[in-house]
């Protein structure tokens, strides 16, 4: 009796129809599969196993990771990311004569901004050889 | 502690594989090596040579490095191994170099032998070795007609393949358009057509249907090359135009030669997969004289267990894992469908009819198969 009233409602709600479709579209795809594909799209997935396996048991990358995902790292990045953008229209739009030379190098150093660019430079180069140092650079 | 792994086929390298992702801090930290030796610096996946021998996959399909499959840590060295001085805990290899070991793990599989049927060799295809499968596909391609008798020795290498060699030769005919003139008799050594009694009830109508004559205590005695002819030991014998072969196995002649095993058979424990009266050395795959199939499902499982065990006796000094006896076998049928048998040393295998997508998942599965070696999957 539970089984006819179930029944019922698989019918009311078009849930068969649905289920009828959804088989028709497997089968027709199984039908639409050679055995060239199955294995292009297999071994496509396999190395992309293989490679998930190798990046996410990598625990220098993974705490790269858990790094990049602190906000003060995602803001950086997106500064990082813009300064790109904004760096490659100035020297687009550079006059030639400033690039370049002794006094070039020179004016730039001397730009506060850049001076602590490097600082933090220095600072990041000397934790990842000397992870226990706290010197500031 | 030193772990050494004699061997580097399926069962050898998933085994190496997966102790050395269970110990990987060890590993790193020196506490724990781990080292392969193996006769090649090639690894092949074996499954796939008849499908070699039916042209669905290149030689180059189912060959990688050995290297590039092993996990980071795992040293490896092509220099195969001649003596085992088990008493010393050490082994000399073929280039004289000597290791030592707390814990070795032999699973240097099994191969070919056609001494024991005069003529086969000269007479016969088979897809179980790289030469022989693609020599059968060319002579299956060149077919034009007549009787293609398919023999049987044992023990032998994959239980299944002499019905999925069976069901394929059919497909191949009949794709070919040629399958009405192809007379296909399929023989076997026991009373019925499989050694697995459920494989065997589902096969049978299967074969009436291809209409595949088939002959049951067919134990090959010998091959009259001239007048192609395989005469079997109970006296019946069988024509043949086309000779499909597949042959007995024996375990390593280094195996017999260090008194591991008879016929290269290494007397091992069914549930501890420990060798018999030993407490650091595990049999693996092929090498085993267990009662049950040879095949890379087995070797496979049983990795998984050993590689477990391992790490657990490493750590807490006590096996953790029995083996079940557990097998998968896919089992290729015609008109591009397949099924699978599942077994272990209690249930018996339940033969499913056969279904497209059964095949694709074999299919499938001869691509991930390099994610199994990596002791992923």
């Amino acid at each position: 009796m539970n089984q006819i009233k179930e029944s019922d409602s698989v019918n009311e709600s078009n849930n068969l129809d649905n289920l009828v479709e959804l088989s028709s579209a497997i089968s027709s795809a199984q039908d639409a599969m050679t055995d060239d594909i199955v294995t292009r799209l297999a071994a496509a997935i396999g190395e992309g196993m293989i490679l998930m396996d190798r990046l996410t048991r990598n625990e220098g990358l993974m705490s790269l990771m858990q790094a990049l995902n602190e906000p003060a790292m995602q803001e950086m990045l997106e500064r990082l990311g813009g300064a790109l953008g904004t760096s490659a229209d100035d020297q687009e739009h550079q006059d030639a004569r400033r690039v370049g030379g002794y006094s070039g190098l020179i004016r730039m150093l001397k730009d506060p901004d850049v001076q602590r660019a490097i600082y933090q430079l220095a600072g990041l180069v000397n934790k990842v050889n000397n992870p226990s140092s706290t010197d500031k650079a | 502690m030193k772990i050494l792994f004699v061997g580097g086929g399926m069962g050898g390298t998933i085994a190496a594989n997966n102790v050395a992702r269970r110990l990987s801090k060890e590993i790193r930290s020196g506490k724990v090596e781990i080292t392969m030796l193996s006769a090649t610096d090639q690894h092949w996946y074996q499954p796939g040579l008849l499908y070699v021998a039916f042209g669905k996959m290149a030689l180059t399909d189912i060959c990688r490095d050995q290297s590039s499959l092993l996990e980071p840590g795992i040293k490896f060295f092509v220099d195969p191994v001649e003596e085992f001085e088990l008493k010393q805990n050490q082994v000399r290899t073929k280039a004289g170099v000597v290791h030592s070991y707390d814990m070795l793990v032999i699973a240097t599989g099994c191969e070919a032998v056609y001494d024991e049927v005069p003529g086969l060799k000269e007479s016969s295809e088979t897809p179980y070795t790289r030469d022989g499968a693609v020599a059968m596909f060319k002579k299956l391609r060149d077919f034009e007609g007549g009787k293609v008798a398919v023999v049987v020795g044992v023990p032998h290498k994959c239980p299944i393949a002499p019905i999925e060699i069976t069901f394929m030769l059919h497909e191949f005919f009949e794709k070919r358009g040629i399958r009405d003139k192809v007379q296909l008799q399929y023989t076997y050594p026991i009373a019925r057509i499989h050694n697995i009694e459920n494989i065997a009830k589902w096969a049978i109508p299967e074969f009436e249907r291809m209409e595949v004559d088939y002959e049951t205590f067919f134990n090959m005695k010998e091959v009259d090359v001239d007048n192609k002819i395989v005469h079997s030991e109970e006296g019946t014998e069988k024509e043949f135009d086309l000779l499909v072969t597949v042959p007995p196995h024996r375990g390593l002649q280094v195996i017999e030669d260090n008194n591991l095993g008879e016929a290269g058979w290494i007397p091992t424990d069914r549930y501890s997969l420990m060798m018999k009266d030993q407490d650091n050395v595990f049999a693996l795959g092929d090498t085993t004289n267990l009662p049950i199939s040879k095949t890379g499902s087995t070797a496979h499982f049983e990795s998984e267990v050993i590689g477990e065990n391992i790490a657990s006796l490493y750590r807490t000094g006590t096996a953790t894992r029995e083996y079940d006896g557990k097998v998968y076998c896919f089992i290729e049928a015609d008109r591009g469908r397949a099924t699978n048998a599942c077994f272990n040393y209690i249930d018996p295998p339940e033969i499913k009819a056969p279904t497209k997508s059964m095949h694709m998942l074999k299919m499938s599965y001869n691509q991930w198969y390099w994610s199994s070696a990596r002791g992923l999957l």
